[in-house]
């Protein structure tokens, strides 16, 4: 589903050259759950925004599916992340001034669908996430957890192929942390495809596969030989 | 005090450290408080101080007998001593009538403006001559007994030197001996605000220096103005009801020579007819009207920098607020800091003023009567500036003040440094603001609109004459000692040499020039017209001579202009205009009917086209011309046609005058265009300084949602990385950031335009030929206002399209 080929990130600054990503080459396959790890720092952030196609500047090459993502420019990517991507964080990025119910619909209304057809999704995935109740409540009116589980089920309500969720589970407490893991290994058997960022051994074993990164490298598992 | 003073430090503290911020308040609020000093600085001149060197003018007024606040009858001799013998309301009533007076003798020979004066004049007035002394009473009581004249300051010294032996000496007014009295003071001019004379001579003298009859026994020659102060404790009500009851006394006793209207009518010397007053009243309350609005917005402006520039300020303010500091102390300090912004901008304001202050002067454009409007920056203009600074210190500080100090220390202080939860208030606020200010810009540039358009309209109007190519110039024979007869022939010579000028079309001598300040008018009866009860039968009246309409290229419709035969010896004529001939004999041949005046029988010979007269919104009204060589005039002012610039023929007709009377002045040489533009005085001035204030607050406008919207899309920068993060195209974020400010430019013009629709009703005095609620000024100015307003937010949007998400998302 994913071939990255010596992608390569730099941050330049009056100082000089800082490297951020070396040489990634990486293959992900339809349906795997991969774990990224690797030390703060390491530039694993770096590679989800590249990935997700928050960031644009980089060298190298990356196809997605059968789109060869460096030859796009920056509007049809945007037109790929949202056909294709759903992004978690760990510091959960919901919007303040926006109901949950309003947080849900925000990803649709970037993408043409009817207002009606809207509504029904927001509802099929208040449901879904068993959050109806909370629908009408403001971000801060909720706990850590449930916050995270809004979160989730806003990347998700676009129906995307690939999630990526870097430390989702950062800010949580272990049991909301597994309640969040649990519900990312459920969509992974129903086929999303899931790259993950953990410190969290625990954690790091819902996947199939684990990548460390360090200093920019990849020191383990770029390859399927790799894989468990 | 103590707190006071360390409080005042430290705003100043604060300052210093943001400077730009600073500089853009204290502008911004300079120019506001600047347009304010200034307008009332003209207020100030002209409606509170309207007689300069008379402290105490409340308990003043003019009085005028009939006619109306523009064209204004004054008082008979004999109907003033009847009315200052019978009053109670008044403790002392000055009458005077103001003249060009022609000096000779020692010294050039001088065209002043001069007044004869009751002799009671400087003593109601309380004005002490500096040198000599004023009038005795016994110089009210012989005619022609008095030959004793105060001079001005100006004259003492231009004239004199300044020399203290000047009491005593001959002073030649109008060829007749007068002994100088007395010098008065520098600031005195004179009763009329706004203009200057530089001689008083006792009424006594009035026959000495106004040609034709004696005037002073005839009840029927209205010619003084009377100004009276009131008797303590009488109100200007009172003093009317009895002016009332005495001058009806006086008309039963004197009915024939009291046709007419004859009501006498009180005007404080605020609104004084006669005076620039007329037109100050109308014009100064309104553009400072308008000055407050430019001040409330460049305080709205302020206001909103000093809520963008609070959250960097939470900090502090929050860690006060924890080690105890009460709510109240808080706001006083940021509004001691606000204050300290305004009393800078009021500093500089008062530098504005000071330059400002004259322009109106500029204004003005020339005519025959001496205006002086001294425009100063006195103590009334500091202190009010200094009031008006502090006002707007708290206006403008008092909201982000509580909005600031409104806050639980707790959540800030543990708040994480990019949360952007503690923005959202102080955004709302802002956009409120922000609102206001498009309304209130709307609403200047909507009036500065009008007026520009006003302004356009006044000058292309046609006044039913062509102003163009027309040079003006003054004479005056019976200074110059000319009798009668001679007068007249010399008139006559010299429009025979005039005509004969290469360039020169045609001329015509007139004794007025059209929408000046002064008008003659008579009362007349026209041949089988019955007035209706109470109808002023004063008709208004030129006294011009062969070819001025023919000059002026006003359209002769029936009948013949005069000629140089219509003369003292032949039959009395005169030309009407068609208002004259419809009111007066609707439906009948007016040529050959006759009109009744000073005594005598006119023939109407020509019917002229209406024209405009006093003013450029004028209903046409009947207007009578006379034959300047049948009803003789000393002063004259020559009216040539000429091809190209007419001041460029100003030499030659010098020449053609000086051939014949080699010591004749020749004065107030200017063209038609020139002196009409006094009719749009009022339209240029509001237009230039609204139009100004319209400017500014275009700029103003558009630098606040500016700000805010670049304020708040910094603040946003998170929001915007979630929501491309979510999947936003750029193009999104720029409609969200645009449509955020569109949202905000759209209410504050809903708002705008409605205000505007309630308040330029105001201004329907002096709009001229537009309507105070026009279509296209509303519309196109909103338009204007609308995209400057969009460009303003453009930069922004720019930028929050150009937002990182992966800089905007990075926050630990
Ligand atoms: N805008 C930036 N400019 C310069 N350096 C950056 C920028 N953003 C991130 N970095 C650097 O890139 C490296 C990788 O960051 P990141 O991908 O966030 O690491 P991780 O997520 O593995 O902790 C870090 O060293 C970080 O300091
Ligand atoms: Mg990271």
């Amino acid at each position: 589903m994913i071939k990255l080929r010596d992608v390569e990130k730099v941050y330049e600054s009056g100082a000089g050259k800082t490297w951020v990503l070396r040489r990634i080459n990486l293959d992900i396959a339809d349906g795997d759950f991969i774990t990224i790890m690797g030390p703060s720092g390491a530039g694993k952030s770096t590679l989800m925004g590249i990935i997700g196609m928050l960031d644009g500047a980089w060298k190298g090459e990356y196809h997605l599916l059968e789109n060869a993502v460096h030859k796009l420019d920056n509007r049809r990517r945007v037109e790929l992340h949202k056909k294709y991507i759903g992004f978690v964080f760990q510091q959960y990025h919901l919007l303040d001034n926006l109901t949950v119910a309003e947080n849900l619909d925000l990803p649709l209304s970037y993408r043409d669908i009817k207002k009606a057809e809207r509504e029904g999704m927001v509802a099929d995935i208040l449901d879904r996430f068993q959050i109806v109740g909370k629908k009408a409540l403001f971000p801060n009116q909720l706990s850590g957890g449930q916050q995270q589980l809004v979160a989730v089920a806003r990347a998700v309500i676009g129906k995307p192929k690939l999630i990526l969720a870097d430390e989702p589970t950062g800010s949580l407490h272990s049991s909301q942390g597994k309640m969040i893991m649990d519900l990312l290994k459920k969509l992974n058997q129903d086929g999303t495809t899931i790259i993950q960022v953990t410190h969290n051994d625990a954690w790091a074993a819902y996947g199939n596969r684990i990548i460390q990164l360090a200093d920019g490298w990849i020191v383990d598992g770029a390859s399927k030989a790799g894989a468990v | 005090m103590e707190t006071l003073l360390q409080d005042l430090r430290y705003s100043f503290r604060v300052l210093r450290k943001s400077p730009s911020f600073a500089a853009i308040a204290v502008l911004t609020l300079a120019l506001g408080i600047g347009a304010n000093s200034t307008i009332f600085s003209w207020i100030n001149s002209t409606l509170l101080n309207p007689i300069p060197g008379v402290r105490h003018t409340s308990d003043f007024v003019v009085m005028t007998e009939g006619g109306t606040a523009r064209s204004p009858i004054p008082f008979s001799y004999l109907d003033y001593m009847d009315l200052r013998n019978r009053t109670r309301s008044f403790s002392g009533l000055i009458a005077y009538d103001i003249n060009p007076m022609n000096l000779t003798g020692t010294g050039k020979p001088e065209r002043v403006w001069g007044t004869l004066a009751s002799a009671n004049y400087f003593d109601v007035l309380g004005i002490h001559p500096i040198l000599g002394r004023g009038f005795l009473p016994v110089e009210d009581q012989k005619p022609g007994g008095a030959p004793v004249v105060v001079i001005s300051y100006r004259l003492w010294q231009i004239r004199f030197g300044g020399d203290p032996s000047v009491i005593g000496r001959t002073l030649r007014i109008d060829q007749h001996p007068f002994t100088i009295i007395g010098v008065a003071p520098a600031v005195f001019q004179g009763t009329q605000t706004g203009m200057r004379t530089e001689l008083w001579v006792p009424l006594m003298m009035q026959q000495q220096i106004v040609s034709g009859t004696d005037r002073l026994p005839l009840r029927s020659e209205t010619w003084l103005m009377l100004l009276g102060q009131l008797a303590p404790g009488v109100t200007r009500g009172q003093a009317q009801a009895e002016m009332d009851l005495l001058m009806n006394q006086i008309v039963e006793q004197f009915p024939d020579s009291h046709l007419g209207n004859n009501a006498v009518t009180l005007y404080p010397l605020w609104r004084a007819p006669f005076s620039a007053n007329t037109y100050m009243y109308v014009l100064l309350p309104v553009l400072m009207a308008i000055a407050g609005v430019v001040l409330l917005l460049a305080c709205a402006n302020v206001a909103n920098l000093m809520l963008v520039r609070s959250v960097s300020r939470r900090r502090e303010i929050a860690i006060r607020l924890s080690i105890g500091a009460s709510r109240w102390r808080l706001v006083r300090q940021l509004l001691i800091e606000s204050v300290v912004l305004s009393s800078a901008g009021g500093i500089l304001a008062m530098f504005i003023t000071a330059w400002t202050t004259g322009m109106l002067g500029q204004f003005i454009p020339p005519t025959n009567i001496p205006i002086a409007l001294d425009f100063q920056v006195d103590r009334a203009v500091f202190f009010v500036t200094f009031a008006i600074s502090i006002l707007s210190g708290v206006i403008f500080g008092i909201l982000p003040a509580l909005r600031a100090s409104d806050m639980a220390p707790v959540t800030v202080l543990k708040e994480d440094a990019g949360s952007a939860a503690g923005g959202l208030h102080r955004a709302r606020l802002s956009s409120a603001l922000v609102v206001t200010q498009i309304s209130l810009s709307l609403f200047l540039l909507v009036s500065a609109g009008l007026f520009i358009r006003s302004f356009r309209q006044a000058q292309r109007f046609n006044a039913g004459f062509n102003p163009d190519h027309v040079l003006l110039a003054s004479y005056s024979l019976f200074p110059a000692g000319y009798t009668e007869a001679r007068g007249l022939e010399f008139h006559r010579q010299l429009l025979a040499k005039l005509e004969t000028l290469p360039g020169v079309q045609s001329v015509a001598l007139a004794s007025w020039v059209p929408l000046g300040y002064v008008s003659d008018s008579l009362p007349a009866s026209p041949e089988g017209y019955v007035p209706q009860p109470h109808e002023s039968m004063e008709i208004a009246e030129a006294t011009v001579g062969p070819n001025y309409l023919r000059t002026m290229q006003i359209p002769l419709i029936a009948g013949r202009e005069f000629t140089v035969n219509d003369t003292g010896t032949s039959q009395p004529v005169a030309i009407v205009n068609q208002k004259f001939a419809d009111r007066y004999w609707p439906h009948q041949e007016p040529l050959g009917k006759r009109i009744y005046a000073y005594g005598v029988w006119f023939t109407v010979v020509g019917i002229a086209h209406n024209s405009n007269y006093y003013s450029l919104s004028e209903v046409p009204q009947p207007f009578l011309y006379l034959p300047i060589f049948q009803d003789y005039y000393s002063t004259t002012i020559i009216h040539a046609r000429v091809l190209g610039d007419p001041l460029a023929y100003t030499t030659a007709v010098e020449k053609a005058i000086h051939t014949l009377d080699a010591d004749l002045p020749v004065y107030d040489e200017s063209t038609l265009k020139l002196r009409v533009q006094v009719a749009s005085t009022g339209q240029r001035i509001a237009g230039t300084f609204v139009g100004a204030f319209g400017l500014l607050a275009l700029i103003l406008a558009a630098v606040g949602i500016y700000g805010v919207i670049a304020y708040t899309t910094r603040q946003r920068s998170h929001e915007i990385g979630i929501r491309m993060a979510l999947g936003a195209q750029q193009s999104d974020v720029f409609r969200l950031v645009l449509g955020q400010g569109l949202r905000m430019i759209l209410a504050g013009l809903a708002i705008g335009l409605a205000l505007s629709f309630v308040l330029t009703r105001f201004l329907r005095n002096i709009l001229f030929g537009v309507g105070a609620t026009d279509a296209l000024t509303f519309v196109g100015v909103a338009m204007l206002l609308c995209v400057v307003a969009l460009l303003a937010c453009y930069i922004p949007a720019r930028r929050a399209m150009r937002v990182d998400p992966m800089v905007a998302l990075r926050y630990e």
